[in-house]
């Protein structure tokens, strides 16, 4: 059994890595999400599967469709940089990591 | 005792096609920041891959090129990391079943040829390019999304002399297929480089580390070169190797850690489920075997067989595709191949250096090239006035018969208005005459100065020597 501080801690990390803000306020929230999560997770986990190809399409078929090399271009971007919490010079400003 | 460098080199080319991999924004370079992608390219909610058919096609190319298995039925993965060159969250690659298997490269060093086995080619979209600052990055995606080729090779390399020479040779398939303009300057191929050291005779591999994102093949012999020499003095002195990621400075030709092993990244891959397993048609894969150009070897081989030229001057030719898709073009005029070579190696490759640029960039026509050494041939012009024509033709950009008319640069060929020209200045010249009665020969060289200059240059050379050494011995009788 995990403590509250360690899923707190674990949900921060995750918060990180996923590049999201999170405050203590939300941590709250987010135990209570993760406890109900990890419920269903432990359901699922009980199933034995161990003999069972995983099935990764809905259908299980092969298509031959490719898209030609035509340009489409719609000048929707400057509505998709509306999203950017902040910019510079048409370039999305973000922190500094490097990777 | 004595280390083996051994090396694998993984290269990542964008490929030349219209649009992205997976949507229909355009691909280029330099364009104005995040103005060349949509809402695919961005991951959007509700948005589908849908598989470029150019970018396979292309593809398929090099692998038939690096003599590779190719698998018909086309699977894509999710690579997950969080970073913000990829807004996603994921890259969509291959990562279960590759495009093409099992290839080789044949290169040559110090003339001795080694094959580089390859162990796979994959299909992926490249990430957006970052440019960092103190405290910010800086992210454009427009080039997030371009189709990309990823080659790796097994660690069948033995030093950074073979590495470059695979590197050249792997640029000169990407250039000869078409399939790339594979600029590393430009960042449309690049290279990471895997190196460990084991002693001679040792069966098992060494700890490795991996240079990322090296940007020209100089760097990379230069980076292995250090790396190779890195991992020696750690083993000689009895400490190990780290395994880790590193990048190499060019400021100071050193690589410098980036993360190691225990930072390394879990990409957490599982099957792309947007995209459906596609199968190619067989008879596609074969026809485009079938429509491969000729690859630079071909080309060297046929200029060297049927051409006449030697080995040194049909790998001049074939080193640039440019110069040899010039020369390919010239040769549907003039059949001169030896001439044709001499000027491109010569004035067109010092020209080409002068100006930093290449040969389709200038103002030389196959067509002019073949006039130029037709009218030296036929006498119309000297080789000295040809010269005077191609510096016009650079400039200008007109045919060579258009600069020797406005000119008035036609050679004299008149034997009668030669002879004039040759008594005047020996007439002007008398004392001349004197040396070349007491032996002194050198004088020939002097008095045929004076008549070019008389002439402007325009008399032909070898009549007006003729001429010349008649007059002499007829005043001297």
């Amino acid at each position: 059994m995990i403590c509250i501080d360690a899923k707190k801690n674990l949900l921060k990390e995750i918060s990180h890595q996923a590049m999201f803000d999170v405050s203590d306020n939300d941590l709250i929230d987010l135990v209570k999400e993760y406890d109900s999560f990890m419920k269903c997770v432990a359901i699922l986990e009980s199933i034995e599967t161990s003999d069972i190809t995983p099935l990764i399409y809905p259908y299980e078929i092969e298509t031959n469709f490719l898209r030609e090399d035509c340009i489409v271009h719609e000048t929707h971007h400057r509505d998709i940089l509306k999203n950017a919490k902040m910019t510079q010079d048409c370039y999305i400003k973000v922190p500094k990591v490097v990777k | 005792m004595e280390f083996e460098q051994i090396i694998g080199l993984e290269v990542h080319c964008e490929l030349k096609t219209n649009s992205k991999m997976f949507s229909s924004a355009p691909v280029t370079f330099g364009k104005e920041p995040n103005s060349m992608m949509n809402e695919i390219d961005m991951g959007m909610l509700g948005t589908m891959p849908v598989l470029n058919k150019r970018s396979v096609e292309l593809a398929i190319r090099v692998c038939h090129a690096l003599h590779m298995d190719i698998d018909e039925v086309l699977c894509f993965d999710r690579k997950n990391y969080y970073y913000a060159d990829l807004p996603k969250g994921f890259q969509i690659t291959q990562y279960r079943r590759p495009l093409g298997k099992n290839g080789y490269l044949d290169i040559e060093v110090d003339h001795v040829t080694t094959r580089i086995q390859i162990e796979r080619l994959h299909l992926e979209e490249d990430t957006a390019k970052q440019i960092h600052y103190n405290d910010y990055s800086l992210i454009d995606y427009n080039r997030a999304g371009i189709p990309l080729i990823e080659i790796v090779t097994c660690p069948d390399i033995r030093n950074a002399k073979q590495a470059a020479a695979y590197l050249e040779k792997l640029r000169q398939i990407f250039l000869y297929t078409d399939v790339s303009d594979a600029k590393m300057e430009e960042g449309s191929m690049r290279c990471d480089v895997n190196i460990s050291l084991r002693p001679f005779g040792c069966d098992s591999y060494g700890t490795r580390t991996e240079i990322k994102n090296v940007n020209s093949i100089s760097y990379v012999q230069k980076a292995i070169e250090f790396e190779a020499k890195r991992h020696e003095e750690l083993l000689r002195c009895g400490k190990s190797v780290l395994q880790e990621t590193r990048r190499f400075d060019e400021t100071i030709n050193e690589t410098i850690t980036m993360r190691t092993k225990s930072d390394a990244i879990d990409y957490r891959y599982y099957p792309e489920v947007n995209i459906l397993p596609i199968h190619i048609d067989h008879q596609w894969v074969l026809d485009i075997k079938k429509q491969l150009p000729l690859m630079a070897e071909d080309r060297e081989k046929i200029y060297i067989e049927k051409h006449g030229l030697s080995k040194r001057e049909a790998h001049f030719i074939v080193s640039s595709k440019e110069i040899s898709d010039f020369y390919e073009e010239t040769i549907q005029f003039c059949q001169d191949f030896q001439k044709i070579y001499h000027w491109l190696s010569g004035e067109v490759q010092s020209y080409l250096n002068n100006h930093h640029c290449t040969i389709y960039q200038t103002k030389l026509k196959p067509i002019y090239l073949s006039q130029l050494i037709q009218y030296i041939k036929e006498d119309v012009i000297s080789s000295q006035q040809s010269k005077q024509v191609f510096d016009c033709v650079m400039k200008e950009g007109k045919a060579p018969e258009v600069i020797i008319q406005e000119l008035d640069l036609r050679q004299i060929l008149d034997s009668d208005v030669i002879e004039e020209i040759v008594n005047h200045v020996l007439d002007v010249n008398a004392s001349s005459i004197q040396d070349y009665i007491q032996g002194k020969k050198k004088v020939i060289g002097f008095l045929m100065g004076q008549i070019m200059k008389e002439s402007k240059g325009q008399v032909n050379p070898k009549m007006a020597n003729q001429i010349l050494i008649q007059s002499l011995q007829k005043r001297t009788q």
